[in-house]
């Protein structure tokens, strides 16, 4: 009788262990919730990329307001020593910001016998470029 | 001897299960403080981030219900709270000057660094507060200020139904959830009084009436960006040349907040003076342009010169890389007008000519700013088509099936209802003309 009731009772604390450890698991995963969390916080996603290449720099994002001073940090001073080209298939968005930092480099180019190249622009970029008047004045290559 | 073991067994796990109880509960309000005070720093206005406080705070803490509430520049409380606060508190704590006597005002002046009522007696020195506890269902009362500059930025109130004192949790997590919250209220105090600096000159800068033009009935529309790096930089104009041609100028100086209101104002001014001296829009767009890149390398401004001829019917119509404007005329589908087209003002790069179209009796002729139509997941010319079509509806629900005229303010007041989603950010204006002349 006793070692049946003991039996139960050894048991019954099994259960309790397991109880515990699946109160432990839950407790480490709010743990990695809440690292994970201010990990996600404490680097905002960037909306806009930018990478140097060979010969110029490779954009892809959107370009406004918030973002346009990168883009000019980026071509202040002009990369390179020639040519500049922009690759901007990448670019799903830009507004009147991102055009005032091209026409900024696109000038300052022309001073020193450069040329800024933007290339690859998607539909929708191309038509802000067309719509603002600068097609005939910016050098666009290969707009999708 | 085992039954021993059982027991303590059992006994310890009793205890440590609440023990990891408690802790997983301080960990989940930990996690939504957190959040919280992610969450407030996307929030441009104290109000913003204080309606993200009041909801988080509702769920952290067992309390009846939550406040917050801070000082506008006329030194009235304002308050955001959630749903269960009676409205005796609301009435008597809402939109009163920060002198009156109620416990939020003295945290909110800086006169006491925080406020613990823990049970009714302690409402005595209120008498409206004592009034109203029992209807109010309050029975204590914590206010703790959230830090500002000279004073606080903010107060937060919570209130439960019976007499209530904090435990050592519940300081520790308001503790938390103030110093959470504390940056996202500074920022937003800053960009109110940015906000409030660029609405300013913005309206001070742009025409407080437009001259009363023969044959043309003329509305406007400017909207301010939501956001405080959003305002500023939109303008509209009426010239009038002489007895026959008035200009309709319409524009957007790249840039945002109180510098690009300022230079809004210069590009204005150069530009009807420009068109004043010259008469000519293309002419006078080339001067703009090159006044603006040989003296201010950073303005830049796209604009919309149509000048209205009342006699000939017509509209000649130059664009420094502005969007065309769209036309009505009575009985068809709006069009997207074309102009003569050239780059933006200040890029240097010249080249402006001009295009003559007709604008005939009764037409509306809509001119507008990027802020009107630009949503991020269209092109542009989806954008546009989709305006000339709320524009065809506007102009279809007046008329009700009938043929007669259309107001301008119609139109004016369609574009102001598109411009109040709140997902548009940047600012928005409006040029609404109808060639009312009567010909032959």
């Amino acid at each position: 009788m006793t070692l049946q009731r003991s039996c139960a009772g050894i048991s019954g604390a099994t259960a309790e262990a397991a109880s515990l450890t699946r109160v432990a698991v839950r407790y480490v995963c709010a743990e990695v919730d809440v690292v994970s969390y201010h990990l996600a916080m404490s680097k905002p996603a960037s909306r806009l990329d930018i990478e140097i290449t060979a010969d110029g720099l490779s954009v892809a994002g959107e370009i406004d307001a918030h973002t346009c001073h990168d883009l000019a940090s980026a071509l202040e001073p002009l990369p390179g020593s020639g040519d500049v080209r922009i690759d901007m298939a990448g670019v799903r968005f830009m507004d009147s910001s991102g055009l005032r930092v091209l026409i900024g480099a696109h000038q300052r180019a022309d001073a020193v016998e450069r040329k800024l190249l933007i290339e690859r622009p998607s539909k929708s970029v191309f038509r802000i470029i067309e719509i603002s008047g600068l097609a005939d004045h910016l050098h666009i290559v290969n707009p999708a | 001897m085992l039954s021993d073991i059982e027991d303590e067994l059992q006994l310890e796990a009793g205890a440590l299960r609440a023990q990891l109880g408690r802790e997983r509960r301080a960990r989940e309000h930990r996690l939504n403080i957190n959040r919280l005070g992610a969450e407030t720093s996307g929030q441009v206005t104290r109000e913003g981030v204080a309606e993200v406080l009041v909801s988080g705070a509702s769920t952290i803490f067992e309390c009846r219900w939550v406040m917050v509430a801070f000082v506008d520049n006329d030194d009235v409380v304002k308050i955001v709270h959630s749903p269960e606060v009676p409205s005796e508190i609301v009435r008597d704590w809402s939109s009163v000057p920060l002198s009156t006597l109620v416990p939020i005002t003295d945290v909110l002046r800086g006169d006491r660094a925080t406020c613990e009522l823990v049970n009714r007696s302690e409402f005595a020195p209120w008498p409206d507060l004592v009034a109203n506890a029992e209807r109010a269902d309050c029975g204590s009362l914590f206010i703790e200020p959230i830090p500002g500059g000279d004073r606080p930025a903010a107060a937060v109130v919570m209130a439960w139904s019976d007499a209530h004192e904090l435990d050592e949790l519940e300081r520790e997590l308001i503790a938390e959830l103030i110093e959470a919250v504390t940056p996202a209220f500074a920022r937003s105090m800053n960009t109110e009084v940015d906000h409030e600096l660029a609405t300013t000159l913005q309206d001070s800068l742009l025409p407080a009436h437009l001259p009363e033009v023969e044959g043309l009935d003329i509305a406007t529309l400017y909207e301010a960006g939501r956001n405080a790096q959003d305002v500023g930089g939109d303008w509209y104009d009426v010239i009038r040349l002489d007895d026959q041609r008035t200009t309709i100028v319409i524009g957007d100086v790249v840039g945002h907040n109180a510098r690009a209101a300022a230079e809004m104002g210069q590009v204005r001014h150069v530009l009807a003076a420009h068109l004043l001296a010259t008469g000519d829009p293309s002419e006078s767009l080339q001067l703009t342009d090159q006044y603006f890149h040989t003296r201010s390398l950073n303005t830049m401004a796209t604009a919309l010169v149509m000048v209205f001829d009342s006699v000939a019917a017509t509209i000649e119509l130059a664009s420094a890389g502005h969007l065309p404007p769209v036309m009505a005329e009575l009985g068809a589908r709006s069009v997207v007008v074309e102009s003569g087209l050239g780059p933006p003002l200040g890029s240097g790069l010249g080249g402006y000519c001009s295009i003559v179209q007709p604008f005939p009796q009764d037409a509306v002729l809509v001119a507008f700013t990027d802020g009107v139509v630009e949503l991020r997941d269209e092109t542009i010319d989806d954008s546009v088509d989709d305006f000339c079509r709320a524009v065809d509806r506007a102009i279809k629900t007046a008329q009700h099936g009938g043929r007669q005229q259309v107001s301008v303010d119609v139109i004016v007041d369609m574009i102001a209802s598109r411009v109040a989603d709140p997902h548009r950010t940047d600012d928005a204006a409006a040029i609404v003309c109808r060639n009312q002349r009567r010909y032959g």
